[in-house]
């Protein structure tokens, strides 16, 4: 499971997978509380927001690569978004799905960040946004 | 369900969308190779040895900059003539012109965000120390795109040095995310700077985007 969506009437909501979300199938129903599943079996949970958003960033490589060309070819998922909008401002949670030798950040992850509404993902807008409810 | 991608490149001299143009690119055998070429290096030819690219290649410009004349799909699957010139990539100033139809994004549904296309020195997509990326200033990217759906991009187009994450190209024209299905085209080239020095490089090129 990704994620539950408990809505403020009480009913609730299952997303499936990373590649199946379902999040475009959410009702049209104020939600009170989504509790996202994460990669290292902890639960994340989200409320009191007007709006939220979630998403998964992907990449497709080309061109062949000397180091990791392993890669090349596969859709690989990066990073997992969950967001939350009150007012103009965006708490934004991006939990890392893939780590390299290299990387930073490491599987499961959680970088939180706060963005003008608006300008959430490098600056650019987001679409998905679904509504829920303030001090839900 | 998950957004897809399917990459194409035109591998004839028609400058149009019509699907038999089109060779679907294998992205994890197919690889993208520019050269001066050769005989060995050429339309129709085999998987050419090291020795072969290595003799097809440029020289590094003395007195003025160099747009490689010469791209090739390597198609692994259709063995014996595995190189297959991609005509109409580049400007004027190399082997291309004012071609909008030769790189196709196949995007089967919407993104929560605009894609961009990218160019890093492997998957990890935490460098681009390559010569042909810039080294460390991703505007001095020697490789360069530019966005062709909304119209040509004119003979002489000069397009966007993409390298890491700050130098990229906005797939949507800056329009934001896709609202359904969208197909998008893009021309492509590789100019080397006066005094570029010598470099033998597979960079990846990225596309990244995302779904809800």
């Amino acid at each position: 499971m990704l994620y539950r969506i408990i809505f403020t009437d009480e009913t609730d909501f299952i997303g499936i997978s990373y590649k199946n979300t379902r999040w475009n199938k959410i009702p049209d129903k104020s939600i009170k509380q989504i509790n996202f599943f994460l990669p290292d079996g902890n639960i994340f949970t989200l409320h009191g927001f007007e709006e939220y958003n979630h998403f998964i960033e992907a990449t497709n490589d080309f061109y062949a690569g000397k180091k990791n060309n392993q890669n090349v070819g596969k859709t690989i998922l990066r990073f997992q978004y969950l967001m939350g909008r009150l007012g103009d401002k965006v708490v934004s949670y991006r939990i890392t799905l893939y780590q390299s030798d290299t990387s930073k950040y490491k599987t499961g992850d959680i970088t939180r960040r706060v963005y003008q509404f608006g300008k959430e993902y490098n600056g650019k807008p987001t679409l998905g946004w679904k509504k829920g409810i303030k001090n839900g | 369900m998950a957004t897809t991608l399917t990459v194409k490149v035109n591998t004839t001299s028609n400058d149009t969308t019509d699907s038999g143009n089109f060779i679907t690119v294998d992205l994890a055998n197919d690889k993208f190779i520019w050269s001066d070429g050769s005989s060995a290096v050429a339309d129709g030819q085999d998987t050419p040895t090291s020795a072969e690219l290595n003799e097809a290649a440029p020289l590094s410009p003395s007195g003025s900059v160099y747009e490689i004349p010469k791209m090739f799909l390597l198609d692994y699957s259709d063995t014996g003539q595995e190189l297959k010139e991609v005509d109409l990539a580049g400007s004027d100033q190399g082997g291309g012109g004012n071609y909008r139809y030769v790189l196709r994004f196949e995007f089967d549904a919407a993104t929560a965000t605009e894609p961009t296309l990218e160019a890093w020195d492997d998957s990890d997509h935490d460098s681009y120390a390559d010569v042909c990326l810039g080294e460390t200033g991703a505007n001095d990217s020697y490789v360069k795109v530019v966005r062709t759906t909304a119209g040509s991009p004119g003979a002489s187009w000069t397009g966007t040095a993409i390298a890491g994450g700050s130098a990229k190209s906005q797939m949507n024209g800056g329009a934001g995310a896709l609202v359904g299905a969208t197909t998008i085209y893009y021309n492509i080239r590789i100019e080397l700077p006066d005094g570029s020095d010598p470099f033998a490089e597979t960079p990846v090129l990225t596309v990244r985007f995302t779904w809800n």
